[in-house]
C-alpha cells in the first residue's frame, strides 16, 4: 500500500505480489484493476462515475503507442492529444477545444499507451513512475530479487549498486533515466527495459499515424445505476485508422481479437499460442531477426522460422485480419520485406482467436501474397 | 513478448560463456528437439549446429520434452517454449560467395511464464555479453573481440541465415570488407 498526499486528497495504491498495481482509491472512489494471466491490464472498473464522449471509444496511437485520437464508433473524432517527446501533454492557444483538445475524454492511457495519474500527473511503467515534466523515473532501476543456487544456497546473482546498467555504456549509468535518453526512437514497456537488442521495442521512426482500437467499449458501460464506470481494454492490435468500423468492435466484444500488440511489439497470447504452435510443426525456431536491407524497415522478426544448414526454408508470419478478413498492410509489408532479404516466401498463420472468429463464418481468410504489399511506409514493428 | 540477445562467437568464445553460464548457475545445455522426451545434458554444446536449450535447475528443477505430433517431419519431441528456459542458437561458420562468414547466434526466451528469476537470469546473462562484447550494428550484434579479430582478417558476419546473393546483400557484405580493409 502506498499513500500519495497530493493537493489535499490522498491517494492509496495497492499492488500485487508481482508488482501489478490492482487498486487505486482517491477521493472515496476506487479504481480496480484486473490483469490477464499474461500479466496485461485487461480490464478496469471504477466506482466514479463519468460521462463518457462516446459509447464505445478507439484509440489511434503513433508509433510510440501514444494514444493520439479518441474516436467514436462513427469515425467521429472526439478528443486529440499532442505531446512533447519526454510525454507530457502539448496544449497551446492553437490546439483549441474545438479541434477535440483539452477534451476530458476519461482515457487515462496516455504516453506510450501508459496509464496517467491524475492525481500526481506520473505515468505508471508497472516497475517504476515516470515523470514526463522531468524526462525521468521517479525511482531508480534496481533489482530487488534473485534466486538461489541449488547446491549453495546462497544467491546466485548479487545485484550489485547498478544492475541495469553497464560501466562501459554512460548511457546506462542514470538510474533514473528513461530510454537511453531517446524517447522518440524507444518505449520501455515495464520500467526496466531499454535494450533493443533484448526487448525488441524500437521504432523505425516518428511519423505516419496508425490506428490502434483499443478496447471494445472505453466506458461503454457508464452511468448505470450505481454510476459504476467499466472500462475494458480488451484489444490493442494495431491495424489502419480507416480500417475500423463496427466489425472490428464486434470482434473486439466477442473476444475475437482478445491478446494484444502495439506498433513495434509482438503479439499477445493468442499471437504467441499460432507462433508457438507453427514454429512447433515446422521445427523451427521463433520470433526470429531477418535484417532486411530493402525492406521499408531495416529488420523483422519472423513469428517462425526455420533455419536448416545456415539456409531458411521456412517462414510463418501470425497475423490479425482486419474486420474485413484482409491482410494488414503492415503484415504484407513485412512478408515482403522478409521475402526479399531470405528469398523464402513466408505462409500466414492466422492468430487462434481469429481462427475461431473466422470459424463462425466472420471472416475469410487470405492467402498473403508479398507482391501485394503497399509500397507506402508503414511504421510498426511485425 | 520475447526477449533476445544477437551475438556472433567463435568457439572458444562460446565455451568461455558457458564456463559462466555454469559457473554462476546450475545450468544443463541439452538439445531442444529430440526423439525422447527425456532430457540428457550435452557434453559438448559448442559442437552443436542446432539450437539447444539452457536449462537452469535453479528455476526449475525437473523437465521433460513435449510430444509434436503434428510436425511437418514426423513426431518429435521439444522444449517447451512456455518453460521458463532459454534457447541458444550457436554461432556457426560458413561461406558467402567465397568469403568466410559466421552466422549470428542468439539466447532467446519467451517469457510466458511470468518468473521473476527467469527474467533475472536473462538479465545476469545479458549484462555479462554486454560487458565482454563489443556492440557492433551491421549486423546489429554483440561480438566478441576474437571474432573482431577475426573479422579484420577477412570474415564477415552474417545474419542467423545465410542471404540470397541479392545486390542488397552484396552491398551488406562488401560494406564489412571494406572497414576491415579487404575489399576485393
Amino acid at each position: 500500500m502506498c499513500p500519495v498526499q497530493t493537493t489535499g486528497a490522498a491517494t492509496t495504491y495497492s499492488y500485487d505480489g508481482d508488482g501489478h498495481r490492482v487498486t487505486k482509491t482517491t477521493g472515496g472512489n476506487t479504481t480496480l484493476y484486473i490483469y490477464s494471466g499474461a500479466g496485461e491490464l485487461a480490464a478496469e472498473y471504477s466506482t466514479q462515475a463519468q460521462t463518457p464522449l462516446c459509447n464505445t471509444c478507439f484509440l489511434a496511437v503513433d508509433h510510440l503507442g501514444s494514444t493520439r485520437m479518441v474516436m467514436d464508433e462513427s469515425g467521429a473524432v472526439k478528443a486529440r492529444h499532442d505531446y512533447f517527446p519526454w510525454g507530457e501533454e502539448l496544449l497551446t492557444a492553437s490546439r483549441t477545444g474545438a479541434l477535440g483538445y483539452q477534451a476530458n475524454d476519461g482515457v487515462s492511457q496516455k504516453f506510450t499507451g501508459k496509464e496517467r495519474d491524475g492525481e500526481t500527473g506520473l505515468d505508471y511503467f508497472e516497475a517504476r513512475y515516470f515523470s514526463s515534466a522531468q524526462g525521468r523515473f521517479t525511482s531508480p532501476d534496481e533489482f530487488k530479487g534473485g534466486f538461489l543456487d541449488a547446491f549453495s544456497g546462497q544467491a546466485a546473482f548479487q545485484a550489485g549498486p547498478l544492475p541495469y546498467a553497464d560501466i562501459s555504456d554512460p548511457q546506462t549509468l542514470n538510474k533514473y533515466s528513461y530510454v537511453r535518453n531517446n524517447p522518440l526512437r524507444y518505449t520501455d514497456p515495464d520500467g526496466h527495459c531499454f535494450d533493443p537488442s533484448s526487448c525488441g521495442v524500437e521504432f523505425a521512426g516518428a511519423g505516419s499515424l496508425l490506428g490502434g482500437p483499443i478496447g471494445g467499449g472505453i466506458g461503454a458501460v457508464v452511468g448505470v445505476a450505481t454510476g459504476a464506470t467499466i472500462v475494458y481494454f480488451g484489444v490493442k492490435a494495431v491495424q489502419a485508422v480507416q480500417a475500423e468500423n463496427t466489425s472490428e468492435a464486434e470482434q473486439n466484444a466477442t473476444g475475437a481479437s482478445a491478446g494484444s500488440s502495439r506498433p513495434g511489439t509482438l503479439g499477445k497470447p493468442d499471437h504467441q499460442q499460432t507462433a508457438n504452435e507453427e514454429a512447433q510443426k515446422m521445427g523451427g525456431t521463433r520470433e526470429v531477426t531477418i535484417p532486411t536491407p530493402e525492406g521499408q524497415k531495416g529488420s523483422r522478426r519472423a513469428d517462425a522460422a526455420k533455419v536448416e544448414n545456415g539456409k531458411v526454408t521456412q517462414v510463418t508470419q501470425v497475423y490479425r485480419p482486419t474486420p474485413a478478413g484482409n491482410i494488414p498492410k503492415r503484415e504484407k509489408q513485412a512478408a515482403a520485406d522478409i521475402e526479399k532479404a531470405t528469398g523464402v516466401k513466408p505462409k500466414n498463420g492466422v492468430c487462434a482467436a481469429c481462427k475461431a472468429a473466422m470459424h463462425d463464418g466472420r471472416h475469410h481468410l487470405p492467402m498473403i501474397d508479398a507482391s501485394e504489399a503497399s509500397p507506402e511506409r508503414v511504421k510498426g514493428g511485425q | 513478448m520475447g526477449r533476445q540477445i544477437l551475438f556472433h562467437m567463435l568457439p572458444a568464445d562460446c565455451t568461455a560463456f558457458f564456463q559462466f553460464l555454469t559457473t554462476h548457475d546450475h545450468v544443463i545445455a541439452t538439445a531442444r528437439d529430440a526423439d525422447a522426451s527425456r532430457v540428457e545434458a550435452l557434453d559438448k554444446p559448442c559442437e552443436s549446429k542446432k539450437p539447444i536449450c539452457l536449462w537452469n535447475r535453479s528455476i526449475l528443477p525437473s523437465m521433460m520434452r513435449l510430444y509434436i505430433a503434428n510436425a511437418d517431419d514426423g513426431p518429435y519431441y521439444r522444449v517447451d517454449d512456455s518453460l521458463p528456459v532459454l534457447e541458444f542458437s550457436p554461432s556457426i561458420f560458413t561461406e558467402w560467395e567465397g568469403v568466410p562468414a559466421l552466422l549470428q547466434g542468439r539466447i532467446w526466451g519467451a517469457f510466458e511464464s511470468q518468473d521473476d528469476r527467469h527474467r533475472a537470469w536473462f538479465e545476469s546473462i545479458r549484462r555479462w555479453i554486454r560487458k565482454t562484447y563489443i556492440k557492433t550494428d551491421a549486423p546489429e550484434s554483440y561480438i566478441s573481440l576474437a571474432v573482431q579479430e577475426w573479422r579484420n582478417t577477412g570474415g564477415v558476419l552474417l545474419p542467423m541465415f545465410i542471404p540470397p546473393a541479392t545486390d542488397a546483400w552484396k552491398k551488406f557484405v562488401q560494406a564489412q570488407l571494406v572497414s576491415s580493409g579487404k575489399s576485393q
